[in-house]
This record gives C-alpha cells, sequence and structure tokens, in this order.
C-alpha cells in the first residue's frame, strides 16, 4: 500500500460522504418547506447547524435576519465554505485524481462530472430546477458509490475508502444527535414529526426506522442512531464496521490496535437515548465526545503510520 | 354565479385565455369563494403558454412511468398496468370550506361505526324502528356470522373515503367507501409531482401537507393493540401484484415500515395468525388487509376463495389478532342504507348532519319506485353494492333501450337500486387534447379512525377527462388531481 494513495482514498471517501449527507439535506429540506408547516420556522437553523458552519456564515455575512436564499448559496457555492457542495467535490475530485490509477474508471468518471456539473450550473439556481439539481448530485455520487462495490478490488485501499464514508458517517450522525436539543424546543408532536421526518430522510434511514418502530418517538429515534446494529446510518453499525475494515487492512498488524473502537460500541450500547435528548452537557455526553476524539486520533496516527509503513 | 374573478374570465389570460366556462356547473378555480390565494394560483398558472405547460405535462406522465406508479385494469387483458392520468392544475379548497368539511366528515365516521357496532352488537336503531330491519339485513355487505364480535376499540373504520361532490357551492356527500378504499398513495405521489414541478406557488401560497399518512395510519392502528404485547407486528395483506391497487398497496406497507405479505405466507394455528419467515413463525397481531371481506377466510365465506387465509375469521373472533378495516363494513356503506345516513347521526350522536348529501331514493321503497320507472331519463340509477362507477346509468345520456332494459332490472331485484337526481358535478381547468378546458371532478378525502377521527387534510380529486363525462373512476377513463387545502389567510 502506497501512503499517498491511503492518505488520498480516505479523505476522497470522507468529502463524497458529507457532500451526500449535505446534498439529502438540502434536497429532503426544499421538498419539506412546501408543506405549510411548523417546519417553516426552523428550517434556517436546521441546515445551518448540521453544516456545522454556522460560524463561518455569520461571520461572512453578518446579517440581522437570515435569509434561506443566502443559506442556500452558502451551502451550495460558497467558495470560501470548505463544506460547501461545491467545496466538497472539488476536494473530493482532487483526491480522485491524485489516485486515478487505483479508483475505477467509472468511479472517476462520476466524480469528475459531478465537479464538471457544479462547475457550469449556475449559481442561482431557481425554485424551479433544484429537484433535479439535487437529483443529479445525489445520482452521480451513488452511481460512484456503486461502482466501488461493485468493482473495486478488496485491497487496502478499498477498506480504506469504505472507512472514510463510515467515519464520516458516524460523525455527521453523532453531531446530530447532539444538535435535537436545539431543534426541538418544543415537544409538539406536528414540529417533532416533520423534524424527525426531515433528519430521517437527510441520513436515508427512513424506511429502515419505520421497519424498526412504531412511531416518530424522540427516545426512539435516539435509540435507532445510536444502537441499532443493522441501520447502515446507525453508530453501531458504523463503528463495528470501521473495526472490521481495519482487521482487513494487510498491514493492521503494524497499525495502533483500535481498542478505543470497541470501547465505544461497548460504551454506545449501555448510552441512554435521554443523553442526548438533555440540552445541558452531561456525563454520558463528555464520555462519548471523548471516545470519538480518540477515535479521530487513532485514525490519523494511523494514516501517519501507514506512511513509515 | 358572479364572481370577483368573473371579469378576469373575459379577458382571460396565458393558459386561461381560450378557456370557457362550463354552463350550468360551478368552477372551482374562476366562480370560487374569494381568496387571496387562490388569486395567486391563478395569477401563477397564467403566466403559462400552453406551448410551456405540455412538456410540463409529458414531463409528469414520465415521472409516474419511471416510478412505476400505476394501477391494474381488470378489463383489459392480464390486468395491464397503466400510469392513472394526471392532471397538473390543482383543485383548490379554501380553509374555511376545510373546516366544514373536515368536521362533517369526522361526525360521519364517528355515526357510521356507532351503526356498525349496533348491527353486530344490539340492533337497537333496528328495534326502534328508525331503520327498517329487512332492509339493513338484506344488504350483501352484512355478515350474520360476525354478529356479536365487536373489534377492539370499538373501531369497524379504521380507513375510510368519503366521495364528496360540489353542485353550486356547497360540498355534499355522494358516497361512502368503508370497506377498502382506495387511492391515498396517488394522493401522496400527486403532491411529491406538483411540488417537483411547480416549487415557486408552494413559496406563495400555503398548502397544508399531506406526507404524514402513512405515519398517522400505523399511529392509529397501534393504539387500538393491548398495551400487554411485546413488539406487535402489523402486516399489509395484499391479494397480490394483479390487483388493480397493487400500487398503493406496495407504497404504504414501505411507507409504514410494515411487511407487505400475501395470504399464503399467513397461517393460522391455535386460533393465531403468523408470518412465515427464514427463521419460523412469527407472530402476527395486526393486519391492515387490502382483500375483499368474502375472500378473506375460505373456511367462512367463499369457499372457492384463493386470496384467503384459512381460519383467520376464528383469530378474529377470538380477538387474537386485529383487521382493519372490520369485517362486515358493507352494510354501512351500501347505498341502499346511504339515504338514511342523516337519521343515522341524528339517532347515535343527536346532532344534525353538518355535511349534506344527494336527495336519494330507494327503488325498495314502492311509492319511490313507482316514481322513478316513470322517470328514468331524469335519475342516476346506482347497483347499491357496486363501486368503480360499474352499473351506473345516467338517464340523460342512456337510450331508449337501455333505460328499458334498466327498468326490467329494477322491478325484478328493486332493492338492488338507487336513484338519485343527476348533479352538476363542479369543474376544473383541465388539459385535454392539448386544451384547458373545463372538467367535472369530485373528491376523496380519507379519514383514519384510531382513537378518535383524523381526516387527511387534502385527497384524491378524480376528474373526468372526456367532455360532458360525469364518471371519474380511474378504471373508466378518469384522471386525478392534486387537492390543494390552503391554508388560513
Amino acid at each position: 500500500m502506497i501512503p499517498r494513495i491511503a492518505d488520498h482514498s480516505f479523505w476522497m471517501f470522507r468529502y463524497l460522504e458529507r457532500g451526500e449527507i449535505l446534498a439529502r439535506l438540502l434536497s429532503a429540506t426544499h421538498l419539506a418547506e412546501m408543506d405549510f408547516n411548523s417546519l417553516s420556522e426552523r428550517k434556517e437553523l436546521i441546515l445551518l447547524t448540521l453544516s456545522q458552519e454556522k460560524n463561518l456564515f455569520l461571520k461572512l455575512y453578518n446579517v440581522k435576519a437570515i435569509d434561506i436564499e443566502l443559506i442556500l448559496y452558502f451551502l451550495i457555492w460558497q467558495e470560501l465554505n470548505p463544506n460547501s457542495l461545491s467545496s466538497l467535490f472539488k476536494s473530493a475530485r482532487q483526491n480522485a485524481q491524485l489516485i486515478r490509477e487505483v479508483i475505477s474508471e467509472q468511479m472517476w468518471r462520476e466524480i469528475n462530472a459531478l465537479y464538471l456539473y457544479l462547475g457550469k450550473s449556475p449559481q442561482d439556481t431557481s425554485m424551479h430546477e433544484r429537484h433535479d439539481f439535487y437529483a443529479y448530485i445525489l445520482g452521480k455520487i451513488l452511481r460512484c458509490k456503486g461502482h466501488f462495490y461493485n468493482s473495486l478490488h478488496r485491497d487496502d485501499y478499498f477498506y480504506l475508502m469504505e472507512i472514510g464514508s463510515l467515519y464520516e458517517r458516524v460523525m455527521q450522525v453523532y453531531h446530530m444527535l447532539n444538535s435535537l436539543p436545539l431543534f426541538l424546543t418544543d415537544k409538539e408532536s406536528e414540529a417533532q414529526f416533520e423534524i424527525l421526518n426531515l433528519l430521517l430522510e437527510c441520513f436515508a434511514s427512513t424506511e429502515n426506522y419505520l421497519k424498526w418502530e412504531a412511531g416518530f418517538q424522540l427516545e426512539a429515534f435516539v435509540e435507532f442512531f445510536l444502537q441499532d446494529k443493522s441501520s447502515p446510518y446507525s453508530l453501531q453499525y458504523g463503528l463495528n464496521k470501521i473495526a472490521q475494515n481495519f482487521a482487513s487492512l494487510s498491514t493492521h498488524s503494524k497499525l495502533p490496535k483500535p481498542d478505543i473502537i470497541f470501547e465505544t460500541t461497548e460504551y454506545l450500547s449501555n448510552v441512554l437515548p435521554a443523553t442526548f435528548l438533555d440540552p445541558n452537557e452531561n456525563e454520558q455526553k463528555q464520555t462519548m465526545r471523548e471516545l470519538l476524539n480518540q477515535i479521530n486520533s487513532t485514525l490519523q496516527t494511523s494514516l501517519s503510520e501507514l506512511s513509515v509503513v | 354565479m358572479t364572481s370577483f374573478f368573473t371579469e378576469q374570465i373575459h379577458l382571460g389570460r396565458g393558459l386561461f385565455k381560450d378557456y370557457e366556462l362550463q354552463p350550468g356547473t360551478f368552477d372551482e378555480f374562476f366562480e370560487a369563494e374569494e381568496n387571496i390565494f387562490l388569486q395567486k394560483i391563478i395569477h401563477y398558472f397564467e403566466k403559462y403558454s400552453l406551448e410551456r405547460f405540455m412538456p410540463l405535462h409529458e414531463k409528469a406522465f414520465q415521472l409516474f412511468r419511471q416510478r412505476g406508479i400505476t394501477f391494474n385494469v381488470y378489463k383489459e387483458q392480464c390486468g395491464q398496468e397503466k400510469i392513472f392520468p394526471f392532471d397538473l392544475l390543482p383543485r383548490p379548497i379554501v380553509y374555511d370550506q376545510w373546516l366544514t368539511i373536515q368536521k362533517g366528515l369526522a361526525q360521519r365516521i364517528l355515526a357510521l361505526n356507532a351503526f356498525l357496532q349496533d348491527i353486530y352488537g344490539e340492533q337497537k336503531i333496528l328495534k326502534d324502528k328508525v331503520l327498517d330491519r329487512e332492509l339493513v339485513l338484506s344488504a350483501k355487505g352484512y355478515l350474520p356470522k360476525l354478529q356479536g364480535i365487536t373489534p377492539p376499540g370499538g373501531v369497524y373504520i379504521h380507513v375510510s373515503g368519503i366521495d364528496l361532490i360540489r353542485d353550486g357551492s356547497s360540498f355534499a356527500v355522494l358516497e361512502d367507501n368503508l370497506k377498502v378504499p382506495s387511492g391515498v398513495s396517488y394522493v401522496l405521489e400527486n403532491r411529491r409531482i406538483t411540488k417537483q414541478l411547480f416549487p415557486e406557488i408552494f413559496a406563495q401560497v400555503p398548502v397544508l401537507g399531506i406526507n404524514d399518512y402513512p405515519a398517522q395510519l400505523k399511529k392509529a392502528l397501534y393504539a387500538l393493540l393491548p398495551e400487554s404485547y411485546e413488539d406487535p407486528l402489523l402486516v399489509l395483506l395484499t391479494p397480490g401484484p394483479y390487483n388493480s391497487a397493487y400500487y398503493e398497496h406496495l407504497y404504504l406497507a414501505k411507507r409504514m415500515g410494515c411487511p407487505l405479505v400475501r395470504n399464503q405466507e399467513l397461517v393460522v394455528e391455535n386460533g393465531k395468525v403468523y408470518l412465515k419467515t427464514l427463521s419460523g413463525l412469527k407472530r402476527v397481531h395486526m393486519i391492515y388487509r387490502r382483500t375483499d371481506d368474502e375472500y378473506l377466510d375460505p373456511t367462512v365465506f367463499k369457499p372457492d376463495s384463493c386470496l384467503g387465509v384459512p381460519g383467520l375469521i376464528d383469530a378474529y373472533r377470538r380477538g387474537n389478532v386485529v383487521l382493519a378495516n372490520a369485517l362486515g363494513n358493507g352494510v354501512a356503506d351500501d347505498k341502499a342504507i346511504y339515504p338514511f345516513v342523516p337519521q343515522i347521526i341524528r339517532y347515535f350522536l343527536g346532532e344534525d348532519p353538518i355535511l349534506p348529501q344527494i336527495e336519494t331514493y330507494s327503488c325498495a321503497d314502492p311509492s319511490s319506485r313507482e316514481q322513478i320507472l316513470a322517470n328514468l331519463s331524469s335519475y342516476v340509477i346506482k347497483i347499491v353494492n357496486q363501486s368503480g362507477g360499474n352499473g351506473i346509468l345516467i338517464g340523460e345520456q342512456a337510450t331508449r333501450q337501455q333505460l328499458k332494459e334498466m327498468g326490467e332490472r329494477i322491478k325484478a331485484n328493486p332493492r338492488d337500486y338507487i336513484a338519485q337526481p343527476l348533479k352538476q358535478l363542479s369543474t376544473c381547468p383541465t388539459l385535454h387534447n392539448g386544451k384547458i378546458c373545463p372538467r367535472r371532478i369530485d373528491f376523496r378525502p380519507f379519514i383514519i379512525y384510531g382513537q378518535t377521527p383524523w381526516v387527511l387534510p387534502g385527497g384524491l380529486t378524480r376528474v373526468a377527462l372526456l367532455k360532458d363525462s360525469y364518471i371519474v373512476n380511474s378504471c373508466q377513463g378518469g384522471g386525478s388531481k392534486d387537492t390543494w387545502v390552503l391554508g388560513p389567510i
């Protein structure tokens, strides 16, 4: 395994995953906001919070009244936002370009087409075109992933790419769960339904959740994303899969042992869903954060270790 | 009726440039109540030319096709799949009107449910001679084998679709569908398509959301289960992919997160229902069944039914499985009972009906029958236990031979027929053969009843695509429109 490729593989998929989740959030919000319901008052907050760039937005625009069109521009096109769709796919493509010999030609074409599409799309996409715009982006990412799973050799690069994707998911879901108390300021069931429905759509989990649980209950929602072992977006699933992929790496014996991942999944099994519904800091939240930080360090260390392997 | 918009009709702009009102009918766009949101809708669509609008229609068709949103037509060879014709121009309902409809529907369902409880219970309404015993108990949908069985929570009508029309400015009930009403999946998909194609108008006009229908249905059904059940299983029972509404079964099963099962996948053992899975039998607690009553259990009803589950009624009788809708609802939506629903409402609820209904005459009544037979061409004749527009004769449009044959059928089986005066259904601008023209519509809102009735803020507007046609049913060439219940001003 060539260290440069290992690093770019990991990051290419992190950016793609981050872009996919953001595109889905934007698409779900676009559809949901057309209904006359209580989501209308919260969509700006949800978009900025989940993008994790609220502070940058306020710094760049310094506006008193937050305009949804400005937020959309910031999240889709703003070059100064490293986590806009445009920036994310540019970064994904840059990484893909540097490992072109390793990824399949079909994967490269999908990522490149995505980059070119964003480059030539008008930055003032009308409401009329937005649905098709998001659908195109999501289609391209899913096709890229399809080629990835369908045709790529199961070597170390494959496992690292998947680790990148899974880790990004874990961090995004964790952030979403932490943000719930901000979104759900009242317990009105209609508002709760709209927001939970939106978040399920954002994380492509609506159908899986509905198979798992009878209704849109808050605690069940949190439990699903924390502890369900079969849902591809739950923390348990993501962390277990990361650990498996680590074990599959041919150089795994030379890497730091990912015991921290097992420790985290063990801890996760006992975390109370109510923890994340508490707007205040508490011991379980703090421990989860520390564990995830340690996983991050392990991953970073592993990638640097790979440079010297 | 003249209205605020009449002047603008004569001016005619853009898409409605050549639009002409149909004489004697009420137009939902141009003769409706003064409402700022309705005005915005008209102005929005006015900006389209036919040249710009037609490709959107084609796009909608392609979207339906890509997503496989179809229905099967039995008359065609082997139940051919067809795209449900969809007209892009929505049907608006203003908020104040909606509030009345909502209250009226909830009242109607409560009363009809109480009627079913009573008919399968003490039959007080018959003992008090409010309704004729023979008329009720001779209904094809009355199932005497279920006498004495009360479903959980006393709820019979978990899901209903009540057909409404507008003759003039008020809504009236045309028909009740209490057995296995269909159409809600098209309501949800129609909305998805119009949001995709006309997002800008939703930013200008508040349209009440309908997305939570599957969640509401699931919640209502689960609310009826005893608390003692751990991890109860709900399944959706479908007759299979050749059923006309199979797409809807599939859609609802996915959106509710419950298994879609066929009869051969269920088995009854020791009075309990189980789902056959690869890891063994799994207990089923509740079945949202889309199979008609008479096909459900060959050991009780039709012995040659290939769609049933032997022993299912026994499990139901023992209270070991909840069936939604309950069995035997057909007695309440029998067209011969329909004329008496206002009395049913007064009897069980002590209230006057909020929603009026069409005056209806039963051919079973000798004096009505005489009047009907003498004036067949003035009535719409319906068979009491048919649906889908089948068996309807519109006297005004019938030939002499058809009228004669109908007269003979009525004389042979008078209980099986009712007559109603022909009502001018309201019209709505509709694209047909490259032109925008008025076409007749009706409206089917859906009501879910778990602990209390919940009315979906929208519904299926069905449109008769042919000029001068009154038949809106999909299997007879009708189409549908998105229904926009507008928010409060």
